[in-house]
């Protein structure tokens, strides 16, 4: 039976990692907060139904991707600019390590930071990570495959401008 | 890089810049947010699915009736969620005098209620793929906005329609809109029969009795057992009707076009 109590038990327990796996993807912590935060609203008053599921976590997770990405499709003419070249918006004081992974992260497409988020960092299978989507396996693979390569070029310039500076 | 490396990397960054800044919102903070965000453009329509009441009847007339009238006729926000499923089996409420038919009242000719029959293809005379104006002429109802809307994805509600399930007031049947057209129905409480005589309540073993070797068992993404109907008839293989089940009974379903049918957020 669903109750009260069970929705902020499973609040508590999971807001702060979906934060952090939200902010891998869209590079901004307000604005991971923000989506975040509106997928636990629609889950709160869905939650009879939601509590029922075996991976409620995995709901929110996919309504706030599903956000992040209506964001990003709203703005887009806006963050151009920003997830290409620009400074982060929200980012708190990095290391240099972590800003170089942040401005990496954002040359990529949204589509390529997703995969590599639920792949890497919620550490789901390939197949979880299809599921998590709603997208093929093996259109998975191709992405994580050229976000993987994309990334691991890009930190290694970053590497190699730091070395020269 | 190896793959261990950009793992450690990732997890780092994420760990490094992903951590709150503003303090959490109070579970009943997002509870108003969620109650907002579908009240906003609607009356007092409250989207509690899975409640699955086979006893629930119809309540008397509309419940608000405005667009911008809350939550009006309803228990507070904050309190639902600590509510019970009514169970198949609880008391069905009164039903008020000069109210909307009874949800298991067979349907007039031509007319949308609660007790119009869900095919793969639409409920009553309510066909997917009409538009909203469409289907409000069609089925002679009013359809209102419960304000849920993601991009050109969202529900709506007939005019009216609320069952009592327990202390709580239900949208027994919401209807999808995606793109200007009816996409998909979800049946979330009341009687509402398919077109075999299936709704909620009803067990696994009946569903399969009413749609002979068409019914195929899979789970949703988070773990919901879903009984899938494919149609026989190939002018409507685009088409599907969803039972969700507890392992036992049909908790709620769904019908409705592909790929909309599957959606698994409904809008959200």
């Amino acid at each position: 039976m669903a109750t009260g109590d069970d929705f902020e038990r499973f609040f508590a327990a999971t807001y702060p990692r979906l934060v952090r796996q939200l902010f891998a993807v869209v590079g901004d912590v307000g604005e991971a907060e923000d989506v975040v935060q509106e997928a636990f609203a629609r889950a709160a008053v869905r939650w009879q139904r939601i509590c029922a599921y075996d991976d409620p976590e995995a709901w929110v997770r996919r309504v706030a991707l599903n956000r992040a990405r209506s964001n990003l499709r709203r703005s887009r003419r806006a963050l151009a600019a920003l997830v290409r070249t620009g400074p982060v918006a929200d980012v708190p004081e990095l290391s240099p390590d972590a800003t170089a992974v942040a401005m990496a992260m954002r040359r990529l497409p949204l589509r390529h930071r997703e995969v590599l988020v639920l792949y890497y960092v919620v550490q789901l299978s390939v197949g979880e990570t299809a599921r998590q989507l709603g997208i093929p396996s093996g259109t998975v693979k191709s992405r994580l495959a050229r976000g993987r390569t994309a990334l691991a070029r890009q930190l290694g310039e970053e590497r190699q401008e730091l070395r020269h500076a | 890089m190896r793959d261990d490396q950009l793992r450690a990397r990732l997890l780092a960054y994420a760990d490094e810049g992903g951590q709150p800044r503003r303090p959490a919102p109070s579970p009943a903070e997002l509870r108003r947010r969620g109650y907002r965000a579908l009240a906003a453009a609607t009356t007092a329509a409250v989207l509690l699915v899975g409640l699955a009441g086979g006893g629930a009847t119809v309540l008397a007339g509309r419940v608000g009736g405005h667009r911008d009238s809350g939550l009006v006729g309803q228990p507070h926000p904050a309190t639902l969620p600590s509510q019970p499923p009514a169970s198949p089996t609880s008391t069905p409420g009164t039903v008020a005098p000069g109210t909307a038919p009874s949800s298991s009242a067979p349907a007039p000719p031509g007319r949308l209620t609660p007790g119009s029959a869900v095919t793969p293809t639409g409920m009553g005379p309510v066909e997917f793929g009409m538009t909203l104006k469409q289907a409000e002429r069609a089925g002679g109802v009013r359809l209102v906005g419960l304000g849920d809307t993601f991009g050109d994805c969202s529900y709506v509600v007939p005019a009216g329609w609320k069952v009592h399930v327990g202390e709580l007031v239900v949208d027994p049947v919401a209807f999808m809109v995606s793109s200007g057209r009816i996409a998909r129905v979800d049946v979330q409480a009341g009687r509402t029969p398919t077109s075999a005589g299936v709704r909620i309540g009803s067990t696994e073993p009946q569903v399969r009795r009413a749609y002979p070797g068409r019914v195929t068992v899979g789970r949703n993404l988070y773990g919901t057992r879903l009984l899938t109907v494919v149609p026989a008839d190939p002018a409507e293989a685009g088409y599907r009707i969803v039972f969700a089940s507890d392992g036992q009974k049909v908790m709620y379903f769904h019908a409705g076009r592909l790929p909309e049918v599957n959606a698994q957020e409904g809008c959200a």
